[in-house]
């Protein structure tokens, strides 16, 4: 057990000691950030600019083939009827006036053609704002009742209550906690992949792996490095999540939430636990699988290919997805859940969804233990005996022949 | 009589369908230094990492102070393999902390051993450099501190003066003097038969994975010969029944191996054969020798 806090403490403290791994964290939130800055910045100027548009001050003629315009409105945004299209973009090249409008029979159906002076591929945009305004601003005219013209423009709320029994169902807020954690999954496979990769095969690079091994059992040092390996993970995460809580919490219109409350989230008990259990034994396994390949290896480089497939069985269910949501019972979606590599993913989004039961669950987290628990002990078998191999691949059947 | 620190008995090791080593049996006393002897391939290495519980052996019984190797007990142990390396990303002082705790030392007791032994070696200011921005030699210094970290009772040492510089090689002599005269077990595992002879009380010369010598220097150098005469002559050494030439070059040095006869009865000869004789020196006859003998020729230069 000391050895093993030994282990835990080196891992941990030299990857937090590296300002590179500070750089690398914080890169994705600040990208974030400046994506998000831009695009709300383009959105201000994208609203200003069609209101703009909408608001522009012009000269325009129209021809009404719907009888829909209301000739006072279409006047006071600088409109006036006329009966021959050729006159009106006559008009329209003399520069007497800004644009033609042409309202077709069944605006629904047919476009509203317009005709006007070019004034560049954004500012001539306004014709059409314009002319739809027109349009708009007399049906709504048409309606006379306020309450009708929003609820033609489908501005109204919905609440909706669904029971699982005679319990009321968490909903759209029970799903968003679940979620965290097929996101969390992700994000260490995405973060920590090399990482994990690198706990079978640094010693072996470095040509440590005798030293080591007369000082600590192979099994307690690869334990050291996954436990680690997770620490350093939850903290390079909650170096990505803090920042964008505090923005959620502190500027929700940045991030396009307003009205949201972290207290309209609901803590479904049992998806957690199951959550956090799929989480950790999904993550052994797939840490003891990348041990085992990154010690069987001589260098990283030939442990890409190997390295490739295992992360691939882990977003295996990604392609399945309509499937394994849409009809949990189906054989797809009944496999991914059993098959260890990937379960892990397709439990923990249907955990999510609530469209798998707890017994269901267990079972395939109990299924992805024990393969962790054999991913695991071939890991540190390879380790103990293949990793002095220094120049050539590992064959298991050499490291299982010696006994 | 002395306390049994290692101990083999009918050690056999294969790999697949090949035995590399055949029954192998010896031990290693309390105190003393033990060569270990063999060329390339002759499976010291091999035994070594079975006795460490690197390899797992196909027979035979292997154990340290009585047990079967285990790491938890690594404290008695300093192990410097024939492939080394240390973490070479890492700081020179966090690594060596790093195996200090993992050999049974507090943090600040393996830090402070550390800076210690990197003002020994002129390393001090190199204490928060990273690894492989040292040099070769300095990186040997490192690596041959934790390798005697928390003073180990037994040390084992493959190849040792392999690829040091000639500092370090004086470095690691003098560490392997003051551990023997701290009371400590040291096995060496070498080509180096001037180091043997000069160092060790106790060989044994592996072959093909079986014992061919084994036992003190001296009783070694007997069994292959006992008593040579190393000479320095002019003129032909003439044949004859009282000795055999086990060497001779072109300078005129010979190494004669008596055939019964006495030291004055071989340098009478020779002087009646018209020989001029410059130096003449009954001794023991050398391991190197032996080493060529058992081995061939082709195996002093491994």
């Amino acid at each position: 057990m000391r050895s093993l806090k030994v282990v835990i403490w080196f891992e941990v403290s030299r990857t937090l000691k590296k300002p590179v791994f500070w750089i690398m964290s914080l890169l994705g939130p600040v990208g974030i950030a400046v994506v998000f800055a831009l695009s709300a910045m383009s959105g201000v100027m994208a609203g200003t600019a069609e209101t703009g548009q909408s608001d522009a001050e012009i000269t325009f003629q129209y021809i009404d083939h719907s009888g829909l315009v209301q000739p006072a409105i279409a006047e006071s945004l600088g409109g006036s009827p006329i009966d021959d299209p050729n006159v009106g973009v006559a008009n329209v090249q003399l520069g007497d006036i800004d644009a033609l409008f042409e309202y077709p029979t069944h605006p629904t159906t047919e476009p509203i053609k317009t005709a006007g002076v070019d004034s560049g591929i954004f500012d001539s945009m306004k014709y059409g704002a314009i002319a739809k305004l027109v349009l708009q601003l007399s049906v709504q005219g048409a309606l006379g009742d306020p309450e009708l013209v929003q609820i033609s423009l489908g501005q109204v709320n919905v609440e909706s209550i669904t029971y699982r029994g005679s319990v009321v169902s968490a909903g759209i807020w029970g799903v968003i906690p679940s979620l965290i954690f097929p996101v969390l999954f992700f994000l260490i496979l995405v973060l920590l992949g090399n990482k994990m990769l690198a706990t079978g095969m640094e010693e072996k690079e470095n040509r440590v792996t005798e030293m080591i091994l007369t000082a600590i059992k192979p099994t307690t040092l690869l334990a050291g490095k996954v436990v680690s390996t997770f620490i350093v993970g939850m903290v390079q995460i909650a170096a990505i999540v803090v920042p964008s809580i505090i923005v959620a919490v502190v500027f929700p219109s940045v991030l396009g939430l307003e009205g949201f409350h972290f207290s309209d989230l609901v803590w479904v008990p049992e998806r957690i636990i199951i959550g956090v259990l799929m989480l950790l034994a999904g993550f052994a396994l797939f840490a003891g699988a990348s041990a085992a390949v990154g010690a069987a290896m001589p260098t990283a480089q030939d442990a890409n290919g190997a390295f490739s497939v295992v992360i691939l069985t882990a977003v295996m269910p990604a392609w399945a997805f309509t499937a394994i949501i849409s009809t949990p019972g189906s054989f797809i979606s009944q496999f991914m859940s059993y098959f260890p590599m990937s379960a892990p993913v397709t439990v923990m989004l249907r955990n999510a969804l609530g469209i798998i039961e707890w017994w269901q669950a267990a079972i395939s987290i109990g299924i992805v233990a024990v393969f962790a628990a054999i991913a695991f002990t071939i890991a540190a078998r390879i380790f103990q005996y293949g990793s002095i191999s220094y120049a050539k691949t590992v064959s298991l059947r050499a490291v299982f022949a010696r006994n | 009589m002395r306390e049994t620190v290692i101990h083999v008995e009918d050690f056999w090791m294969r790999f697949g369908d090949v035995a590399v080593i055949k029954g192998l049996s010896f031990d290693v006393y309390q105190g003393e230094i033990f060569g270990f002897l063999g060329s390339n391939g002759s499976g010291k290495t091999t035994t070594i990492r079975a006795l460490l519980g690197i390899y797992q052996p196909s027979g035979g019984t292997l154990s340290v102070y009585g047990k079967q190797f285990d790491p938890g007990v690594s404290a008695v142990l300093g192990y410097l393999p024939e492939e080394r390396g240390l973490y070479k990303k890492e700081k020179v002082i966090d690594t060596m902390a790093y195996f200090g705790q993992l050999k049974g030392m507090t943090i600040s007791a393996a830090r402070a051993w550390s800076f210690d032994y990197l003002k020994r070696v002129e390393l001090l200011d190199k204490a928060n450099t990273r690894l492989d921005k040292l040099s070769g030699g300095q990186q040997q210094k490192v690596q041959l501190g934790v390798t005697i970290m928390n003073d180990p009772q037994l040390l084992i040492l493959d190849e040792p003066t392999k690829g040091f510089d000639p500092v370090n090689r004086r470095l690691l002599l003098s560490i392997i003097e003051e551990r023997r005269q701290a009371g400590a077990t040291i096995v060496m595992i070498t080509h180096q038969m001037d180091e043997v002879e000069r160092l060790c009380d106790r060989v044994l010369l592996l072959k093909d994975g079986v014992a061919r010598a084994y036992g003190k220097v001296s009783d070694v150098q007997d069994e292959f010969g006992g008593t040579t005469i190393k000479a320095e002559i002019s003129g032909s050494l003439p044949a004859s029944q009282l000795y055999r030439v086990i060497f001779a070059d072109d300078a005129g040095n010979v190494e004669l191996k008596p055939n019964n006869a006495q030291p004055e009865e071989i340098i009478a000869e020779l002087v009646r054969s018209g020989v001029q004789v410059h130096s003449f020196l009954p001794s023991r006859r050398s391991l190197d020798s032996i080493f060529v003998e058992v081995y061939g020729e082709a195996a002093q230069g491994e």
